[in-house]
């Protein structure tokens, strides 16, 4: 039977009552909340849905008629008719307001009937009224997708960069860290044939053990360094910028952290700040731990000269050209963003007693500096379901607004600091760096990125589903790991997914725990 | 998803009656053409349009370049060039539409404006007062088209840096700016925050006034 030859006129019409109940004792009734209930069904109007497109419409004119922390006053739906047959729900949300959500799965045009009651302490009031809203599904959106051309870059100008790129690593630990990490030209720029701003890099101290040889092995390894960066759009010559700021910072970075003079004492500081909050914890003694304040000020420092060291290489490309070409060159034209992830595992110690307090486990220590949109993040789904997000993007009032790394004032000690994040994780399933390509399509508002719930959909629906080759499961376990590479070309095809009005350049860089995430997906199974 | 507000301004006060409006009509259903072949100018650009003769009328709401379909325009026998009234009307709609990123929503690109007229505002006080307030809402872009010989450009240079005159106003210069408007907003809805220097040079036909 094909249901689109039936007349529309057999849909069966829309309607919900909705009840505003107030079991508040009486002589405590607030009157205003009574009223805002009548004002706002009055002036609710339906936004247009779209068919094959996620819908929601939060009713939010009805917090007003809502105290919050009164839960004796709440709202009810009843008699919920008709939006089920369109793909849609009409129902009451956790924060106890009426909405529609769903997706829609076929053309409408006509009325929803409303009518409102309230019950005052289980009595019904008979102050009955009706309203009639028309609501609109819209026909499904035209197919965008043949429109798309995949235009060649241009041969003639300064900077070449790839259309793609990947990047893979194993870092041998006892349970191995694999590295992958995917960056892909964006629709938008493939349909006018200009190039990739994205730029990912990543540098590995597992192949340079440190000279130190005592404690406990723990300086067997060194930092590892991975960073992002995504090119300005309005930038000419932000694949340039992109690409600068990522080596110079890797570079600098690694340097800093497992080379220079400073790298020992900064390591230890670093271990003694968790040294210390450790003990603290464990003897169950809260407050500022002052070895953190040592290591902030050093990792300060250290951001600080690597910043600038990657502010100064644009400055430098930046005049060079301008001297080659003699055209109006500026830092600007290189505006790009920067996600800087710098992590060592610390070998647990069992200290000196053997007692409680001074024995502590091995340990993560995850450093990060972020400017710009994009997210840096450590997903670690067995760990109270937190997400951590390392830092806070900067988005503007508009859309594409953000900040660059290639501001001057963005390598000042007071600028760089606040960016920095010191955090101990005994362990993680992933460590998520991605330009905002990739995180826009998925988190729909800033405060989204910080909810586990988003994460989580994020990283099992989207990600893990969709690219099943970069991850593998406990079948591919057995049979035997997948190369890294492989992995990294699954990711780079999953980076090519279809969301409409999402064609930015696509940069995703991953750490994976492919143990820790194996177990975590046996124990969900067991449940 | 992040939108393009694209505002159209459109002059009808007397003057424009007969040829000049059909001509503005054709050349914005060609702009609308040329846009819906454009994939991303069809995900992201939202349009309005906004008459001004005695008052300043939205002809249509903001919608989605796919839903957009032009009306007639009506055009009064005689009336003045309220432009002033227009652009207060413009940031009426401006605070109402243009959604600003919060926590929890992000934010629609910077707008483009297109201004168009034949003359030069009545309302001079009105218009001044709307230049002075023009500096609270930023626009990707504001184009300014003085069409036909009476148009007035030094008042639209208070508006932007660069006005276009267009010598004649047959539906031939018109097609002509409004292809180019096309090509400009092409290419603001793919770079997000384009810049001068990368946008399609204007036809021949087309006069700028700096």
């Amino acid at each position: 039977m094909d249901k689109s030859f039936e007349p529309q006129s057999t849909s069966p019409a829309l309607s919900f009552t909705l009840v505003f109940v107030d079991n508040t004792p009486p002589g405590h009734k607030d009157r205003y909340c009574r009223t805002q209930f009548e004002t706002a069904v009055r002036q609710l109007r339906f936004d247009v849905a779209r068919v094959k497109t996620p819908y929601l419409f939060r009713m939010s004119q009805f917090s007003d008629a809502l105290r919050p922390g009164r839960d004796q006053v709440r709202l009810e739906l009843e008699d919920v008719q008709g939006f089920d047959a369109l793909g849609l729900a009409c129902k009451i949300d956790d924060g106890g307001l009426p909405q529609i959500v769903g997706t829609p799965l076929r053309a409408f045009k006509g009325d929803v009937h409303i009518r409102a009651c309230s019950k005052l302490n289980g009595e019904k009031e008979p102050d009955d009224f009706e309203v009639t809203r028309s609501f609109e599904i819209a026909e499904e959106s035209v197919d965008t997708w043949p429109l798309w051309q995949d235009l060649p870059t241009p041969t003639d100008t300064p900077y070449e960069a790839p259309n793609q790129d990947t990047l893979c690593k194993t870092i041998p630990l006892s349970a191995p860290i694999v590295v992958i990490g995917a960056s892909q030209r964006g629709r938008s720029h493939a349909h006018q044939g200009d190039f990739r701003d994205d730029y990912m890099t990543a540098r590995f101290a597992d192949s340079n053990p440190l000279s130190r040889g005592d404690d406990n092995g723990e300086w067997r390894y060194g930092w590892h360094v991975l960073t992002v960066s995504d090119g300005a759009g309005s930038a000419t010559f932000s694949r340039k910028g992109a690409q600068l700021v990522c080596d110079t910072m890797a570079d600098a970075l690694f340097n800093e952290l497992n080379h220079s003079s400073n790298s020992a004492p900064l390591t230890d500081a670093v271990r003694d700040s968790f040294n210390e909050r450790w003990t603290r914890l464990q003897a169950n003694c809260f407050g500022p731990v002052d070895s953190m304040t040592r290591s902030r000020l050093k990792l300060g420092e250290t951001f600080t000269r690597a910043v600038y060291a990657a502010y100064m290489a644009v400055f430098n490309e930046a005049a060079t050209l301008r001297e080659r070409t003699r055209r109006h060159v500026s830092v600007r034209d290189y505006n790009a963003t920067a996600l800087c992830v710098a992590v060592k595992r610390f070998k647990g110690a069992d200290g000196w007693k053997s007692d409680k307090l001074h024995r502590r486990p091995p340990v993560w220590a995850i450093l990060s500096y972020w400017i710009g949109d994009g997210a840096v993040a450590v997903y670690r789904p067995n760990d109270e379901n937190r997400i951590l997000t390392l830092g806070k993007g900067d988005s503007g009032e508009y859309a594409g607004e953000t900040r660059f790394i290639t501001s001057k004032d963005e390598a000042r000690f007071d600028s760089v600091e606040p960016r920095v994040n010191l955090t101990f994780l005994r362990n993680f399933e992933g460590i998520i760096l991605a330009t905002d390509g990739v995180t826009d399509p998925f988190f729909p508002s800033d405060s989204s990125m910080e909810t586990f719930s988003a994460w989580q959909t994020f990283w099992n629906d989207k990600l893990r589903a969709g690219a099943p080759d970069a991850f593998p499961s406990l079948q591919n376990e057995k049979n035997g790991e997948i190369a890294p590479q492989k992995r990294a070309d699954a990711l780079l095809r999953w980076l090519m997914f279809k969301e409409r009005g999402y064609h930015d350049d696509r940069t995703i860089l991953l750490a994976l725990n492919d143990k820790l995430a194996a177990r975590n997906r046996s124990t969900a199974n067991d449940d | 998803m992040r939108r393009l507000p694209l505002y159209i301004m459109l002059d009808t006060s007397g003057s424009m009656r007969g040829e000049p409006i059909e001509s503005v009509r054709v050349g914005m259903s060609a702009l609308t053409t040329s846009l819906r072949r454009n994939p991303y100018a069809l995900e992201t650009v939202w349009l309005s349009v906004i008459t001004y003769d005695l008052e300043a009328k939205v002809l249509v709401p903001m919608c989605e370049l796919e839903d957009f379909s032009l009306p007639e325009i009506p055009v009064p026998q005689t009336s003045p060039t309220n432009l002033g009234a227009a652009l207060e009307l413009l940031f009426k709609r401006y605070r109402l539409e243009v959604q600003l990123s919060t926590p929890d929503r992000k934010g629609d690109w910077l707008p483009i404006l297109v201004v168009m007229t034949d003359g030069a505002p009545s309302d001079t006080y009105a218009f001044k007062q709307a230049v002075q307030r023009l500096k609270e809402f930023r626009f990707a872009r504001i184009i300014c088209c003085a069409a036909g010989p009476k148009a007035k450009v030094e008042p639209l240079k208070q508006l932007a840096k660069d006005v276009y005159a267009l010598e004649t106003m047959d539906a031939a210069t018109f097609s002509k700016f409004w292809d180019w408007v096309s090509a400009t907003v092409n290419t603001q809805s793919q770079s997000g925050s384009g810049r001068l220097d990368e946008l399609p040079p204007p036809p021949e036909e087309i006069k700028i006034v700096h």
